[in-house]
């Protein structure tokens, strides 16, 4: 008995300075009624005679850390007054443990009952610290419930992967296949698994993986873009607004449960959200809608070149649509015969050249050269879609996911990879949308175009480093009731240029993950 | 296409009419289609089967004023919609191209959202069961003088979700006959689709020949666009013989930058860029190779060298090590440039245990280049955490 008294002693830690535990001395609590008793099926203790009193009031704040003796990962409790709340355990989140007061209840997730022990009595040590100051107590457990097998409630984890603006699921193709941790990550669109979808039938994968292809309410969504553009199907999403991409990626995880409970039977499934740029903004807005079911097993957002504040580059939808369209709504074209003549057909030529992306020859050598260390082929851009006046750092969808920032869930974990470095307006290695200093090539928007742009929170351009569409500062997370897990300050990487340079950042992202979610990224 | 290559895939709606029906009543649509859809599939007298699906007359004649998909499930739900999808992929190519045509305009969003589920499963089918009257039959609706926007925006992208060489090839054709220039870039951006697909999570070089054989016919036509379309799709897909075309026309534009900067040819100029787009890490040897048959300043080099650096992973990284082992300081700067982009755990580890390799570097500057490479990408890992 000593043994397995030994193996299953908890040590519980209280910190002095905030709360107290009362609890009978071990000589009085063999009894019925304060006898303790732990149910390994849903990994609950109960101390019936366990009460913690804070000192100011039932409501405050008090922490307790508790950990299993022999050694074994910390637990940590906070709150234990009123409700029970917990917080995250750097050394292992998954092992929390909450405690609530009305029901005497201790759920405790990583004590473990070794083998078959039915039947039998155990005790489990409770220490109040320091050591000395109040003693040490044992409870006597009985009436072990035989453990699950383990691969009934089994775990699962599973990447979801969220691409930006004017692109698709093949944005994550580089993270994809630099990755080694997974097998495949099949493709979500319309709210269905699409291909012959496949997990292995044993058991889960390590990690799985899925990307989502934005646009499914594209075509109902009733917007027009700029020359009445519209979607008559999937458009990346472009032509939705933020709450119908948080919908989508909603129906993604619904169809990812789906899959899973389909193939393995109920299983505890663990759900992160890998955003580039919008997408990180569709996750937000999901996860701040407080109708949006299937939140459940989201556990961390993890964003990449998010404008989470907006981009000034958004404004060009504004600027376009108040001064370069004529009363019918399509372009003013004042060229004569083929030459710009006016501010508007300057930007019109560069929403045409973002658009097709065509060569456009560099006037120097220098930049000539850029081409033989490009690190890929330049994106097309539309930014007459309405996406793009959504995405404007003056937007009121921004605005208003920015005033329910507080909806956010607390019990997930953040982080936004920030990177620096770029000036404004370079949308990859050639070519730049501003007349900056130095010499230009291709074309660039007129002078018009460029204040309405930067002026004035964009003029200095310690304002707008950032990765050349999203300036430093409103890549991170805004500040609310959720913190960011790291605001690392990264270096130059282009938000479009390929491959993909936030996307295919695979050391980047999986580190970052590893150290979020303790995922063993590295096991493979 | 000519009139009689899409003449004669519509004989074979008229008979797959009369399947869409049935396959629509399976799906809870059972229906018939609008009064121009009929036009182009009223039903002949089917008495046969056709891919395993019984042709059937329709129940019941509906009028245009009719609901056009009364019966159809409610597609509201994602586990509806998946339902509906996994009852998709067990119909054939011809019942599927059908019954997307006749969901194709509806104003109702269920039927609507049916018909982009069509679409995805159309896809799919088209990979799993090329069907040659199909592709005719789409390429002819996308040549229809009438045929609707939405037809025109959401077909290429079906076609190039399919990713086989007969659909690339569909695709091709339009791009390079398209006139409209908004037509155009619809197939330019289902043909970058295309090459970007990698289904089986793997990349496709089998898609890689039609488009070879369209850049060997389309560079004299000096079309930037079309060539770079075709060029950037060869590059993506990354099948050995496609980057070696792309190098080929490299080398034909000059034996220096500054002779390609003089000349500027459309295609040379295309095939600089689309080279950087290379990620297949199949490309690596041949890469290694034409880097190792080349001089630091000749442009095969560059774009050989730049190309592995993209790449990034084991095969691509130890070819530009090897290469950093012997390389001299004059080429520093490709040094900075290349292990600047290191960015995947395995490359780092590569380049770790060749700096903790004993066997020196040619150039200490080139060692010194890397070692600076590996402290940087070290330190934005570090400062990614708290």
């Amino acid at each position: 008995m000593s043994t397995i008294f030994s193996l299953f002693s908890i040590a519980l830690l209280l910190t002095a300075t905030s709360a107290n535990a009362v609890a009978p001395l071990p000589e009085s609590n063999s009894g019925n009624r304060c006898q303790a008793s732990y149910n390994p099926i849903n990994q609950v203790v109960t101390l019936p005679c366990f009460r913690s009193l804070s000192r100011a009031n039932q409501t405050s704040y008090s922490r307790v850390e508790m950990k299993l003796d022999p050694p074994a990962p910390p637990f940590r409790l906070h709150t234990l007054s009123n409700n029970t709340t917990t917080t995250p355990d750097p050394a292992d989140r998954e092992c929390i443990a909450r405690y609530d007061e009305a029901s005497g209840k201790l759920v405790m997730p990583c004590l473990r009952i070794r083998g078959d022990k039915s039947n039998s009595n155990f005790y489990i040590g409770l220490r109040q610290l320091p050591d000395n100051a109040v003693g040490f107590f044992r409870f006597l457990v009985t009436e072990i419930k035989p453990a699950p097998a383990p691969t009934r409630h089994q775990q699962a984890r599973v990447l979801l992967l969220l691409h930006g603006m004017s692109s698709d699921e093949h944005t994550w193709n580089d993270y994809v296949r630099l990755e080694t941790a997974f097998d495949s990550c099949a493709t979500i669109a319309l709210g269905v698994v699409t291909g012959r979808a496949s997990l292995p039938r044993a058991q889960p994968p390590a990690i799985g993986c899925f990307r989502l292809r934005f646009g499914a309410y594209d075509g109902f969504s009733g917007r027009t873009g700029l020359e009445h553009i519209r979607a008559h199907g999937p458009r990346s999403g472009d032509f939705s607004t933020f709450n119908t991409l948080g919908k989508e990626v909603g129906d993604a995880i619904q169809a990812i449960k789906r899959l899973y409970q389909t193939t393995y039977g109920p299983l505890d499934l663990k759900i992160a959200l890998v955003a580039h740029s919008r997408g990180g903004l569709a996750a937000r807005a999901f996860l701040q809608d407080a109708n949006a079911s299937e939140k459940s097993g989201i556990v961390a957002l993890l964003t990449t070149g998010t404008p989470h504040r907006g981009s000034p580059l958004g404004r060009i939808y504004r600027y376009l649509q108040d001064n370069c369209l004529d009363s019918s709504g399509f372009r003013k074209d004042d060229r004569f015969f083929g030459i710009a003549t006016t501010a508007c057909d300057n930007d019109w030529q560069v929403v045409d050249f973002l658009r097709a992306r065509k060569n456009c020859i560099a006037d120097t050598f220098k930049q000539f050269i850029d081409f033989f260390t490009s690190s890929g082929d330049p994106e097309k851009l539309d930014v007459r879609r309405p996406t793009i006046d959504d995405l404007s750092d003056y937007s009121e969808p921004i605005q208003r996911l920015l005033d329910e920032r507080n909806s956010l869930p607390t019990d997930i974990e953040y982080a936004a990879l920030r990177y620096t470095g770029i000036e404004l307006g370079r949308l990859d290695k050639e070519y730049r949308i501003f007349d900056l200093a130095g010499r230009d090539y291709c074309d660039q928007v007129s002078r018009r175009a460029q204040n309405y742009l930067l002026y004035p929170t964009y003029s200095n351009q310690g304002e707008n480093l950032g990765d050349g569409i999203v300036p430093f500062g409103s890549q991170a997370l805004p500040a609310g009731n959720v913190t960011e897990y790291a605001r690392g300050e990264l270096g130059a990487k282009l938000h479009i240029e390929e491959p993909k340079p936030l996307t295919g950042q695979q050391a980047h992202i999986s580190y970052m993950l590893e150290h979020l979610l303790k995922w063993g990224f590295r096991q493979r | 296409m000519g009139v009689s290559a899409a003449v004669k895939p519509v004989s074979k709606w008229l008979l797959a009419g009369g399947a869409v029906l049935l396959a629509g009543f399976y799906l809870g649509c059972g229906t018939g289609p609008t009064e121009r859809r009929k036009a182009v599939h009223k039903p002949s007298q089917p008495k046969s089967a056709i891919s395993g699906l019984v042709i059937a007359q329709p129940r019941r004649t509906v009028t245009t004023t009719e609901s056009r998909a009364p019966g159809l499930m409610d597609l509201s739900s994602p586990a509806r919609r998946q339902e509906y999808y996994d009852a998709l992929l067990d119909k054939d190519t011809v019942a599927l191209w059908a019954l997307w045509n006749q969901f194709l305009d509806q104003d109702d969003p269920n039927a609507s959202m049916a018909w982009l589920l069509i679409g995805e499963a159309l896809s799919l089918r088209l990979r799993e069961q090329p069907d040659p009257d199909t592709l005719e039959a789409i390429a002819a609706a996308l040549n229809a003088a009438d045929a609707s926007p939405a037809l025109r925006q959401q077909l290429p992208l079906i076609v190039a979700r399919a990713a086989t060489p007969e659909t690339l090839s569909l695709l091709i054709d339009k791009v390079i006959n398209e006139t409209d220039l908004e037509q155009r870039r619809l197939y330019q951006e289902a043909i970058e689709t295309a090459a970007n697909t990698q289904w089986g999570q793997r990349f496709h070089p089998e898609l890689s020949p039609p488009l070879e054989a369209a850049w060997s016919e389309q560079w004299l036509q000096q079309d930037p666009e079309v060539l770079n379309t075709l060029a950037l799709a060869i590059a993506r897909i990354g099948a050995p013989d496609g980057v070696n075309l792309l190098l080929d026309t490299l080398a034909s534009g000059g034996a220096s930058i500054e002779e390609i900067e003089a000349a500027r040819q459309p295609h040379v100029l295309a095939a600089v860029q689309a080279l950087a787009s290379v990620r297949n890490p199949d490309a690596a040897a041949l890469l290694r190779q034409r880097m190792e048959h080349s001089q630091p300043e000749n442009p095969v080099f560059l774009a050989s060298g730049n190309a592995l650096a993209n790449i990034g992973g084991p095969a691509a990284t130890q070819a530009l090590l090897d290469w950093a082992q012997n390389a001299t300081a004059e080429t520093s700067d490709l040094a900075r440039r290349w292990f600047s982009r290191l960015r995947d755990n395995r490359s780092i580890a590569l380049a770790q245990a060749r700096l903790a390799n004993k066997q020196p570097f040619r150039s200490e500057q080139i060692r010194s280049i890397l070692e600076s490479s590996l402290d940087a990408v070290r330190n934005e890992l570090r400062k990614q955490l708290p």
